[in-house]
């Protein structure tokens, strides 16, 4: 269960740095409305991005379900080929194929820790789109 | 020779992952500076969460020959930080494929989409330089 309790806690990690993205983006884009009056927002030509949470949850959710496809072959083959092991007493014991269902926590944070850090950095003056 | 098999193929295929960037104008290639800084912000993330499991006990580095030997920490190959590197890269280029898709209806970045049925795929690399600079 050691390996559970830790990838709970990076896993909560990635959380908060999600949760800080998501209220600086409401914030960004409450201050862009105000910024732009109502009746010009209509069409949104040449504005800024709108506020579209549930499309960033849904590419974040796309983006995890391919990883773990990916994870379920790859790591098979990567604990096959001898390129790490686990201790069994840490591990639940749930596996996928030789894959314990541990492993799929990293990609679980990576789909969710990148894309909060990618959209806190600035956007540069080529990529305002994403 | 053996001994760099697994570092060569993620060596590949992180190319792969370059190359899907380049091609289709996804991440580094956009934003290089916030690109980089959201893979070492990974890097460090990840290699934090391994090195944790290894004090821990939970993993340990395998014996075998397919593998260079060379170690950034006790029971932390180098080949992990490429793997770590190669695991982020990936993740960044299908989310941002996946939200280009869901926010303009193609997988392809603007001034290059194809018409459906027309073409599929070659002929849109010769002509993609002068449409994407008519964005």
């Amino acid at each position: 269960m050691t390996y559970l309790l830790l990838n709970l806690g990076f896993l909560a990690l990635a959380a908060a740095v999600a949760l800080v993205a998501a209220l600086v983006r409401r914030r960004r884009v409450g201050e862009s409305r105000q910024a732009n009056q109502p009746a010009a927002n209509q069409h949104g030509v040449g504005q800024r991005p709108v506020h579209r949470p549930r499309k960033v949850v849904a590419a974040v959710v796309l983006s995890f379900l391919a990883l773990c496809v990916l994870t379920a072959v790859f790591d098979n083959l990567m604990i096959a080929a001898g390129l790490f092991k686990y201790s069994p007493e840490h591990t639940s014991g749930w596996r996928i194929g030789l894959a314990p269902l541990e492993d799929f926590a990293y990609v679980l944070a990576a789909a969710v820790l990148l894309p909060a850090v990618w959209s806190l950095l600035p956007a540069g003056k080529r990529s305002r789109d994403e | 020779m053996t001994g760099f098999i697994y570092l060569g193929a993620l060596l590949f295929s992180l190319a792969g992952m370059v190359i899907l960037d380049w091609r289709l104008k996804l991440f580094v290639r956009i934003a290089p500076l916030r690109a980089a800084l959201v893979l070492l912000a990974g890097l460090v993330f990840f290699l934090a969460w391994d090195l944790s499991g290894i004090a821990l006990g939970i993993f340990y580095r395998g014996q075998t020959q397919i593998m260079s030997g060379i170690l950034l920490a006790p029971e932390l190959p180098l080949e992990e930080g490429f793997f770590l590197l190669f695991l982020c890269y990936l993740t960044m280029n299908l989310f941002l494929l996946f939200s280009r898709r869901l926010r303009t209806g193609s997988f392809l970045p603007a001034g290059q989409a194809v018409r459906r049925g027309e073409s599929h795929g070659e002929t849109n690399g010769e002509t993609r330089g002068e449409k994407a600079g008519s964005r």
